[in-house]
């Protein structure tokens, strides 16, 4: 695919912020499922 | 002995002297000035000082230190062609890390995400200045405020401008304490500044969830961006390596044999590249106008990400804390606090704005590698 150096840029602008936002997104839902379903221990030494 | 012969004699013992040109001395220079920040001010001593002693090493004429069968050649060919040492250093980043502040506040994630937009801002401003597509790329990248990552990228799109990238990506690493106060303050009205957060300090996360935490964020990131799997694999590999507690002498080795060599041989490697033949020319210059930019554009990203998540969030944030989604770990999390705690003392922002901070790093990462991806699926990479 031949693109021009602005379609370039643009694409790059938009799927590069826009794939690194979505994941991110998608990890804190996993992070949250992480941690509410592994709670720490009585015993366990949190910081 | 005729005159011939001792002319030629002179010509001998001085050529060194007469291979001498400006560019050297000015590059020589470049290198005093490097140590002279790392020794002096402290400025990331631990790069700057091996890439000034490169840098007036490779500029001494003659020597041959980076030709072909160079020593400083064999260093490079062997690890930053391969991009074997921005990996290693990342073991010994992973290592280093703790993402249990992020763990307890899983949305601030996102602002790690807001604060790579200086990226993709830097690579449309050095599209417009005349860089070639993958050049842009690598300028871009210095917004990751990321080392390791810009040398990766760099390494493998456009070895030639490794040099100043490389030095301007460490440079404004170091510049953040400077670059982004104005940025913050400019952004958000004092009473955002003043806003108190809640405290997460007893919030616990299970050991559990913090030893899958690097095996569920290098599957996913990797499904979806498979080139870098080199980078983001290499930082969770050493994050699995402290949080999993049973491999304590291999933790404590990424955080300081292997991160202390590397250091030490990329710092030589990368000063090596900067002769002044290729070092000095206009393309030096923007990449390091384009650099302050980068980390403004992400510094405002950052805020303005936060202030819109405000929006929408019944607990709400102090907007500060988005300036901290970059990678410069934790400089840029001190800065943040400094700045909340100069406005309202009571306001203690340390500690959330390190979980933003350790977003910015796996988000530059991240970044990095959807890069690496949308140009593959454009056939540049």
């Amino acid at each position: 695919m031949e693109l021009s150096k602005w379609e370039f840029g643009l694409y790059m602008l938009v799927f590069g912020m826009g794939l690194t936002l979505g994941t991110l997104y998608l990890l804190t839902w996993i992070m949250r499922a992480l941690t509410a379903a592994f709670k720490p221990e009585q015993n366990e030494n949190n910081s | 002995m005729n005159a011939e012969t001792v002319l030629l004699l002179f010509q001998g013992i001085f050529q060194g002297l007469l291979s001498f040109s400006w560019q050297n001395a000015v590059m020589i220079a470049t290198g005093l000035l490097l140590i002279y920040l790392g020794v002096r001010h402290q400025v990331e001593p631990l790069l700057l000082v091996p890439i000034g002693f490169g840098c007036i090493l490779v500029n001494l004429p003659l020597t041959g230190i980076m030709g072909e069968e160079g020593l400083l050649r064999y260093f490079y060919e062997a690890g930053v062609v391969t991009e074997i040492f921005p990996c290693l250093i990342f073991i010994g980043i992973g290592a280093m890390t703790d993402f249990t502040p992020l763990l307890q506040n899983p949305r601030v994630f996102l602002l790690g995400g807001a604060g790579q937009f200086g990226i993709f801002l830097t690579l449309l401003l050095a599209l417009a200045l005349g860089f070639e597509k993958v050049e842009a790329v690598c300028v871009g990248i210095i917004g990751a405020c990321d080392g390791p990552t810009s040398i990766y990228v760099t390494s493998q799109f456009a070895p030639h401008l490794l040099g100043p990238v490389s030095v301007a990506a460490y440079s404004y690493m170091a510049l953040v304490p400077v670059i982004q106060p104005p940025v913050m303050r400019l952004l958000t009205t004092k009473r955002e500044r003043t806003m108190v957060m809640k405290y997460y300090t007893g919030k616990p996360v299970s050991r559990t969830a913090k030893i899958l935490f690097p095996l569920v964020v290098a599957v996913v990131t990797i499904i979806i961006a498979p080139m870098g799997a080199p980078l983001m694999g290499t930082l969770m590999l050493g994050n699995f390596l402290k949080e999993c507690g049973v491999v304590e002498r291999l933790s404590r080795t990424a955080q300081n044999e292997i991160a202390n060599i590397v250091t030490l041989l990329l710092g030589l490697t990368i000063g090596a590249t900067m002769n002044g033949e290729v070092f000095l020319t206009t393309k030096t210059l923007f990449i390091f106008l384009l650099g302050a930019v980068a980390i403004a554009g992400d510094t405002a990203a950052g805020v303005l990400m936060a202030k819109l998540m405000n929006l929408f969030a019944r607990e709400k944030i102090n907007p500060l804390i988005g300036a901290a989604g970059i990678s410069a770990f934790p400089m840029s999390a001190r800065v943040v606090h400094k700045v909340g705690s100069e406005e309202n003392p009571q306001n203690y922002l340390l500690m959330h704005a390190i979980g933003v901070n350790t977003g910015g790093q796996v988000g530059s990462v991240l970044a990095a590698s959807i890069m690496l991806a949308v140009l593959k699926a454009m056939g540049l990479a």
